[in-house]
């Protein structure tokens, strides 16, 4: 039992998952919105005993972590911060799509769908062997793919969810060929004996083999260049709420998988990824901001503006000094609140353009439909103007915070030019968050004042809470980040 | 009160108060702007008491914890220059908020104008008195955002838009390369801190000797050029003339744009002292300063006049604190601070003045204005007196930090030596013989000649109301005071700044008259030259207005346009090429991609042997496999080509069990059942899926494209056929069989006879419930298929 303890998050996730899907059968569409809260009370319950379980860790002394049946699952600060990156994006979703949800006929599917997901990343978060990992890997990725072609009626929702559905299971695929030729050299699935055993992969030409197959099985789900194709159709297409789950969400479990995975498991292969991911964050980060500046659909703006930030995250792989992991791990939950944000309040455009059934119906998050959104919907253009500076790493927002330690961790390594790529890369960047808060500040509104739907606006006030109390008062942020990162070494 | 208290105070004072305004407006209705002054008084006040401190030479300090783990806290540096342009920032803040109560329409979104206003003073005063470089750059980026949206307040015009938008590009943009200049410096000189390094002898000679001290230095720089508008950077300031003109009046020509010259002023004990500041820091100083106050004369709105006049004298600001050499860091550093103080003086006046203007005349063109000196005689006054002290006359407060610009600027020609011994001086006059020129035309524009009958002045114009020009009369009564009494600003304000930032800087004597000296001569000289030439004022500006539109490749500003109106279509020629839309391209991107990946390391790995095939293999077959792979190969074709999708699915799932008999032949009947199981259930999902499909395939494939895949399907599987031929070279034996355990523990620990059955029920427990759940789960999602088939109507509404 005392193993069934640590896991205690999951099991709430799951457990509320289900009760939510039996709910579902015997409720009308009216009180189904019940189950939104439901779902909320659950993550944020989650999320409670999430940190709670850093308590634990710490009695014991962060650089031990548990590791319970049988080896397969690691209780660890790296397992736990990934944990509240991927509870937070669900709180944030959960509370936003209780208005999304609002009548509808399909609300426990999309919550159970929601949670199973939260679920599947979670376990990846804290997987110590590779059938755990893959397996976990595919459950959240098959509810992902359910979530993103969720509205059945529209056909830009259906084609998101089939590209996202045929590039992960290729992934898939990849991944899992992969893993045999590790496994087929080390004889063994379990993280810890393969790093024992990972001289075996040097001798032949098969490691590094392995080495591609992993790098671009998860580089599809981190949405590296060139694996990101299907990244910007599907957010574009997948309705907000679940485009902000994926990008904030599901991108970080491909990212805490490679960190265990290369770092942990393939240390003796180091060179060779090190050299790869070098490569792939500078393609990435520069490919995305400058596609991200032609975009004038709001949402494939942030989708380009997302693969910019996998590149900078996927710079941690490249230094790989114990400060630059921190400085990764801190900047995917930076990302988590800023890009699920700014999703969300992309979302509430969306809902506003269609609900009124003016401006650019055919692209209903298109630019021109954020002209004058300061006087519009202040709130939502606050936060949004919030959202855009952090991505643009501008202080004092999280954004700027995770960068300032990447950056600075970067330079400290010796690798002055990546870090000036990326500094850079930001300062491209900014041109196109600058254009977005021009539309919206400068612009004069087409239309008159709309007030936020209750849950949309308390989903927005959490993540500008999380980008701006990271941005200010980063200690904890950062102390949290060098414990897990201290898992890695 | 505490200093150091007063001033975090300070700071953070605006920043709190800025989100109650939208409430007492409320309450206070369009008096709003007499709160928002006083609260930029309460700061002025609380400034104001670290003065003796300064005085008496001993700064404020003080620190409190941030970001530990990192190496950084929030740090607090109280020295005189700080002071100096805290006072600055919350002093022309007082007068602009009072001042603009009478500017601003009470229809105007006041709660918001004055929001950003106070915002923009807190992060001002942030800083003036950080004391390290992040804290430095968090502060800068906040400038450049309520910069931008101070710019764009009058949100209906386009030139607005274009004007925010360019400011925010290149400062906060500029302030990106401050940051990575920061971070070098911290590689140099291992800390954050500003006046620790300054304060360290060991630390500054690190930073000096440091490779990357050229590197820093020029990034560093850019970020104060861009923000004070030097260089290639002065572009983007002429457009924010289009805020309202307390705003160009407070952020762009009293304290936003001295920010960065206030950095250089800070950087200045760290990195200054060598050839590389002076060429870098004087050199665009020197050049913007000549550039700027010449394209000022082609300026026809006053408020573009007064931009181009305040690049050029922020390039004064910039040329004096970049003389320096070794032996004499702090060369010009006592001038250039004094310059900063009065130029804050007489720029604001002059902005306010023409705020006036054209809330009075309603236009700030001046073709269409003349001869007001009669209607506005309060206005004129101010006026003359504020242009006369930019142009460097006597006894106003511009003339004596003119006196030591020109001074200063014979002494680094001096200790330089050769042909430089003149360039300075003669450059240093050339700058002020502009700066008169300007400063005559508009006095001469606006308020001399003869009263011109345009039908958008109106026909009778009012002097200006109290409540805006008092606030210019104030300022005015600065100047003249600064002028006629420099000890009290001298030893206030700048002794204790100078000597704070250069070590071993001497006591400052400065007096109205000190005879007939070169400088005296030059500024003699430079009223002579500046009053012949500006007869021939008007001609230059036309030549400047037909030579740029025959060469428009000379402004900065064409490239700027040209990379903004492009970057659109070129990216977006970019993702048209990479991201066509329909999913085929995208898998036969990726899997070309992982074609050549994964044969780079099979290459590499084998070049010294010229085969990628592992030595030693062997091809031994039984014929048995030979006719299974055969089968394989028919089956496998046959889904292929077959063009009906119900034979093809057949073929598919021939494959399969042909795998699954291959399996069996390889003596692993557990996985040979397990890939049946899934095969079976497989096919009978695909078979009742594709019923409901139309049964053939629909678009014949043209030639070309069917070529192109099966190279693609070739070079994949080739590549998975290397790779699994390699894969045998590296790979462990065959395990130790478990049998003989299983037979030794079953009686032993289960006590079952079978053990078969003590393998799928007791060792293997879970398993098998799992087994079970999943066969069942997926028995339940076909007859979920038959049933909707059968059912129809019920089971089709999702299609």
């Amino acid at each position: 039992m005392d193993e069934l303890m640590y896991l205690a998050p999951e099991i709430v996730v799951v457990a509320t998952g289900l009760a939510i899907l039996l709910a579902g059968i015997f409720l009308s569409p009216q009180s189904k919105n019940l189950l939104g809260y439901l779902a909320t009370l659950g993550v944020l319950a989650a999320l409670f005993l999430t940190v709670k379980s850093f308590e634990l860790l710490t009695m014991q002394g962060f650089m031990v972590g548990y590791s319970i049946f049988s080896d397969t699952l690691n209780i660890d600060a790296l397992s736990q911060f990934f944990k509240l990156i991927f509870l937070v994006v669900a709180l944030i979703v959960a509370i936003a799509a209780i208005k999304y949800n609002e009548n509808s006929d399909h609300t426990e599917e999309f919550y159970a769908l929601m949670l199973f997901a939260t679920f599947g990343m979670m376990i990846v978060a804290s997987a110590n062997d590779l059938i755990v990992l893959f397996c976990a890997f595919e459950l959240a990725s098959l509810a992902t793919y359910g979530l993103a072609a969720f509205e059945k009626q529209n056909p830009r929702s259906l084609e998101a969810g089939m590209k996202y559905f045929v590039f992960g299971s290729v992934s898939a695929a990849l991944m899992l060929f992969g893993m045999t030729f590790v496994y087929g050299a080390t004889g063994t699935t379990s993280i810890p004996q393969i790093a024992a055993n990972s001289g075996l992969l040097t001798s032949s030409p098969i490691g590094l083999v392995a080495v591609v197959l992993l790098i671009a099985g998860f580089g599809f789900k981190m949405a590296l260049v060139p694996f990101h194709m299907w990244a910007p159709d599907t957010y574009q297409g997948a309705p907000s709420v679940v485009s902000s789950l994926l990008a904030a969400g599901s991108k970080k479990m491909g990212f805490v998988a490679a960190f265990r995975i290369f770092i942990v498991a393939l240390a003796a292969l180091q060179p060779d990824w090190q050299f790869a991911f070098t490569i792939l964050a500078v393609v990435t980060m520069t490919f995305g901001n400058l596609v991200a500046v032609s975009q004038t659909s709001v949402k494939r703006m942030l989708a380009y503006s997302s693969l910019a930030q996998a590149g900078y995250i996927a710079m941690a792989f490249a230094v790989m000094s114990p400060l630059a992991l921190t400085g990764g791990i801190m900047y995917a939950l930076a990302h988590a609140f800023m890009k699920a944000g700014a999703f969300i309040a992309a979302g509430v455009v969306v809902w506003m353009v269609t609900s009124e059934k003016r401006g650019n119906l055919k692209i209903p998050d298109h630019l021109d439909n954020f002209k004058g959104l300061g006087k519009r919907m202040p709130l939502t253009a606050f936060s949004m103007m919030i959202f855009v500076f952090a991505l643009a790493g501008i202080p004092p927002t999280a954004g700027f915070m995770a960068k300032f330690v990447l950056f600075s961790s970067t330079i400290a390594a010796g690798m002055t030019w990546l870090a000036i790529i990326a500094i850079l890369n930001s300062a491209l960047s900014l041109f196109y968050y600058a254009r977005l808060v021009r539309y919206m500040y400068v612009l004069p509104p087409e239309g008159g004042k709309v007030s936020e739907p209750f849950p949309y606006a308390i989903a927005l006030l959490v993540a500008v809470a999380g980008v701006l109390a990271m941005g200010i008062w980063p200690e904890p942020f950062v102390e949290l980040a060098t414990n897990a990162a201290m898992v890695l070494f | 009160m505490d200093p150091s208290n007063a001033i975090v105070i300070a700071v953070f004072l605006p920043f709190i108060v800025t989100w109650t305004l939208p409430l007492l407006y409320k309450v206070f209705k369009q008096r709003i702007g007499w709160i928002a002054a006083a609260i930029a008084f309460t700061c002025f006040a609380l400034v104001a008491q670290v003065v003796p401190y300064t005085m008496a030479g001993t700064p404020i300090k003080d620190s409190w914890l941030w970001l530990p783990s990192a190496g950084l806290s929030f740090d607090i540096y109280g020295d005189g220059m700080a002071v100096l342009l805290a006072l600055i920032v919350t002093g022309v803040g007082v007068i602009i908020m009072s001042y603009s109560t009478g500017y601003m329409s009470t229809k105007e979104d006041l709660p918001r104008y004055y929001q950003w206003l106070l915002l923009f003073m807190g992060a001002m005063l942030g800083v003036a008195f950080t004391d390290n470089t992040i804290q430095m750059f968090v502060f800068w980026e906040l400038t450049s955002i309520t910069s931008f949206m101070l710019i764009g307040y009058w949100r209906e015009r386009p030139e607005s838009i274009y004007g925010a938008t360019k400011a925010l590009l290149v400062t906060a943009g500029g302030g990106l390369f401050m940051f990575a200049g920061f971070l070098l410096l911290r590689i140099a000189s291992g800390t954050y801190g500003i006046s620790e390094v300054a304060g360290s002898s060991e630390l500054l000679a690190n930073v000096h000797d440091s490779e990357l001290y050229v590197a820093t230095l020029i990034l560093i720089f850019i970020g104060a050029a861009s923000k004070s508008a030097q260089g290639p950077f002065y572009i983007w300031l002429p457009n924010a003339m289009e805020a309202p003109t307390p705003v160009s009046a407070f952020l762009h020509s009293a304290t936003m744009v001295k920010a960065g010259v206030y950095l250089v002023a800070r950087m200045h004990p760290i990195l200054s002292g060598t050839p590389e500041w002076l060429i870098l820091v004087s050199g665009t100083g020197m050049f913007t300063m000549v550039m700027a106050g010449f394209l000022a004369f082609r300026q026809t709105d006053i408020k573009a006049i007064l931009a181009y006049s305040t690049i050029s004298q922020l390039a004064y600001l910039m040329t004096m604190y970049g003389y320096s050499t070794a032996e004499h860091p702090g060369l010009g550093f006592a001038a250039a601070t004094f310059h900063l103080l009065n130029h804050s003086t007489f720029k604001a006046t002059l902005f306010l003045v023409a705020g006036i203007v054209a809330h009075e005349a309603a236009t700030r063109d001046i073709r269409k204005l003349g001869g007001l000196r009669k209607e506005m005689p309060k206005t004129f006054i101010v006026a003359v007196i504020a242009a006369a002290s930019m142009a460097g006359v006597p006894p106003l407060n511009g003339f004596l930090s003119k006196e030591m610009f020109y001074e200063t600027s014979l002494e680094i020609g001096h200790l330089v030596g050769g042909p430089w011994a003149l360039i300075f001086p003669v450059v240093a006059v050339m700058g002020g013989v502009f700066t008169l020129m300007y400063s005559i035309k508009l006095i001469d524009g606006i308020f001399l000649g003869e009263r011109t009958h345009d039908h958008d002045v109106p026909h009778h114009v009012h002097d200006a109301p109290l409540v805006m020009l008092a606030p210019a009369v104030f300022l005015v009564g600065l100047i003249i005071f600064f002028g006629l009494y420099p000890k009290f600003p001298i030893e206030t304000l700048i002794q204790p700044a100078y000597s704070g930032l250069v070590p071993g800087a001497e006591h400052l004597h400065i007096k109205l008259w000190h005879g007939i000296t070169t400088p005296f001569l030059m500024t003699v000289a430079t009223f002579a030259t500046g009053i012949i030439l500006y007869r021939f004022y008007n001609g230059i500006a036309a030549w400047q207005n037909s030579f740029s539109a025959r060469f428009p490749w000379i402004s900065v500003n064409y490239y700027y346009d040209w990379t903004v109106n492009n970057a659109r279509d070129v990216t977006h020629k970019i993702s048209a090429v990479f991201q066509p839309g329909p999913i085929g391209p995208y898998i036969k991107a990726s899997l070309l991609f992982m074609f050549f990946l994964a044969m780079v390391p099979l290459f590499y790995f084998h070049i010294p042997a010229g085969s990628i095939l592992p030595a030693g293999m062997n091809f031994n077959a039984q014929p048995y496999e030979i006719v299974l792979y055969a089968l394989m190969l028919v089956s496998a074709l046959g889904a292929m080509i077959i063009p009906r999708y119900l034979p093809a699915v057949i073929s598919l799932s021939a494959l399969g069990f042909l795998v699954s008999l291959l399996y069996m032949y390889l003596k692993a009947p557990d996985l040979a059942m397990t890939q049946v199981c899934v095969e079976t259930l497989s096919t009978i999902v695909f078979i009742l899926v594709i019923m409901k499909m139309p049964q053939k395939f629909k678009e014949p494939m043209p030639m070309g494209k069917v070529m192109v895949n099966l190279l693609i399907s070739g070079a994949v599987g080739f590549a998975v056929f290397a790779i699994m031929v390699n894969a045998n070279v590296g790979m462990l034996g065959s395990f130790e069989s478990f049998s003989q355990y299983f037979i030794e523990k079953s009686m032993a620990m289960t006590g079952g006879l079978n053990v078969v059955n003590v393998i799928v029920v007791d060792f293997r427990g879970y398993d098998t419930i799992g087994e079970i759940s999943v066969l069942s789960l997926a028995a339940l999602g076909v007859y979920n298929l038959i049933l909707s088939r059968a059912g129809g109507a019920e089971g089709g509404e999702d299609e």
